[in-house]
């Protein structure tokens, strides 16, 4: 299997970016951005970019793909990120397997229907978004607060999406967690369940928790060890696979968010080594 | 549309608070956490890019008449944009939309002033390659910094703030553009400038004669003091870093 970066990697945002830039750390490996925060603009915002995707592997995760919604795909946009892949040499794409809109955007994610029409739908728009890019796209599982109109598992829902798009899984950990929390199921089962040959890369972040039962995908906080051992039993089912580490706001000194990536590393080791031996 | 993409726009409609019945699968809670991130991930972007008119807004008013408009925003405007920058812009649509249902003219227009610092911040454009940052204004092609574009306004809205929350109308003449260190810069100005600026943007030629054009528009004389003005204009806003120098190849 191949991956298109290696190791541990830290989701560069604007809060990061004057510490990170005093002292580029080591124990990072790639990087990742939404390129809807960072296409078409210039300014020191646009230097800044540069510099860091000119020093680090990147990827980019996308934020505004919006693979199922009802609105048409807007194809400009596509290929708009397209040249921005191009410009900053981006290793790989990914995409939230969700929407963020219908009847306009509206910035965050939505649920889609986990129903044989969603599946057939949202192939359909992954095909064309692959099409347009001449590149394969990957779609990560998100995280939710409901599941509407849901007519099959979250899990047959993934696997079947992968099979008949043609595309690979960034596979995030935590809001596997996060949803077998939400709405009852076995954490260990989903990432069993998940085909080894098309995960391409992990996110791994915190999560907040409102109630017992409902479990909020913040990225504002540390890596809960429920979910730091889910990456371990991931590694472990699927193999040691390139992952990183999401922080979106409430930002600790740095050198703790680098002790979370250090801590990818340590698992990765653990979990490389068990592996030889056995 | 089929069934699944009926039960997304009903939750799409749910979240913006346009429509107030559940959607199947979707408890009251669920639906009061999906409210709570989007609400507050786009009012993080506009209260970040108006940061004075809420202030003014919500000591007018009250912060809930700040959010209330913010709310109104999400339920009622269709957004076009994929990019997140854009969503304060799309605010400032918004505004102007419903015009003085929404803010009176004066925060009308304190609000673009606001989001201007944005839109140059980011601005696509780069500055060109020049051959004499330091050559003749007169006899040569000005060439001005990245993003400057002039706004005339009906209010001061450089001036408002909540010690100053409804200053009178005055006609406000500002300049704004990226200077050397890619930070946005604001000059205040007078209106017969902003047509100097134009006439530089829009047929770019020579100092004096970009000076003579707007003269002549104006009905003025081309004497020599008026000649001087115009030119030491141009030598003021090389000074402030809005004109970054001269094409040195052409002489016109």
């Amino acid at each position: 299997m191949s991956f298109p970066v290696q190791g541990a990697g830290l989701g560069l945002r604007r809060g990061l970016m004057d510490e990170l830039k005093a002292a580029l750390p080591a124990q990072v490996d790639f990087m990742e951005i939404a390129p809807e925060n960072w296409m078409r603009m210039g300014g020191r915002l646009a230097k800044s970019l540069r510099e860091f995707t000119e020093r680090y592997d990147f990827l980019c995760h996308g934020l505004s793909l919006s693979l199922g919604s009802p609105d048409p795909l807007d194809e400009d946009f596509i290929r708009d990120v397209g040249a921005f892949l191009r410009t900053h040499k981006i290793k790989a794409y990914s995409e939230h397997l969700s929407y963020c809109g219908a009847g306009g955007h509206m910035y965050d994610l939505m649920p889609i229907p986990f129903t044989t029409e969603s599946v057939r739908y949202v192939s359909e728009r992954i095909q064309r978004v692959q099409e347009i890019l001449g590149q394969r796209l990957i779609i990560e599982n998100v995280s939710a607060y409901a599941e509407p109109g849901k007519r099959m598992e979250e899990i047959e829902f993934v696997t079947d999406i992968l099979k008949s798009a043609d595309c690979d899984l960034l596979l995030d950990v935590n809001n596997v967690f996060v949803n077998c929390r939400n709405h009852g199921g076995d954490p260990y089962k989903y990432i069993t369940a998940m085909p080894t040959e098309r995960i391409r890369y992990c996110h791994i972040a915190g999560h907040f928790e409102e109630a017992d039962d409902l479990l909020v995908d913040t990225h504002g906080m540390t890596v809960k060890d429920d979910v730091w051992r889910l990456l371990e039993f991931t590694y472990q089912q699927h193999g040691v696979i390139p992952t990183l580490l999401e922080r979106d706001f409430n930002f600790p000194p740095l050198a703790e968010l680098l002790q979370e990536v250090d801590r990818i590393h340590a698992i990765q080791d653990q979990v490389a080594r068990a592996e030889q031996v056995g | 549309m089929n069934a699944s993409q009926t039960l997304q726009q009903q939750l799409a409609d749910s979240i913006r608070g346009a429509q107030p019945s559940m959607p199947e699968g979707v408890s009251e809670r669920a639906l009061g956490v999906y409210r709570d991130l989007f609400f507050n991930n786009v009012l993080g972007f506009i209260d970040g890019t108006f940061p004075v008119c809420e202030q003014v807004v919500s000591a007018q008013q009250g912060r809930d008449a700040w959010l209330e408009l913010v709310r109104h925003f999400l339920r009622d405007f269709r957004c076009s944009s994929p990019l997140f920058v854009d969503i304060p812009l799309h605010f400032l649509e918004y505004l102007q939309q419903q015009g003085e249902a929404a803010l009176p003219a004066h925060l009308q227009e304190l609000a673009h002033y606001e989001w201007l610092e944005l839109a140059v911040d980011i601005d696509p454009a780069q500055a060109p390659a020049l051959a004499d940052p330091n050559g003749d204004l007169a006899a040569c092609v000005p060439v001005l910094a990245p993003a400057a574009q002039g706004f005339l306004y009906q209010y001061p809205v450089h001036t408002i703030s909540t010690d100053n929350p409804t200053p009178a109308p005055q006609a406000t003449a500002l300049i704004v553009f990226r200077d050397r260190q890619d930070q946005p810069r604001f000059l205040h100005t007078n209106p017969m400038t902003l047509a100097l600026l134009a006439q530089l943007q829009q047929s770019p030629q020579s100092g004096l004669v970009c000076v003579k054009a707007v003269l002549t528009a104006a009905g003025q004389k081309h004497t020599d003091a008026a000649l001087h003005g115009g030119l030491q204009i141009l030598q003021q806003w090389h000074r402030e870093g809005l004109i970054i120098g001269v094409r040195a190849t052409e002489r016109l």
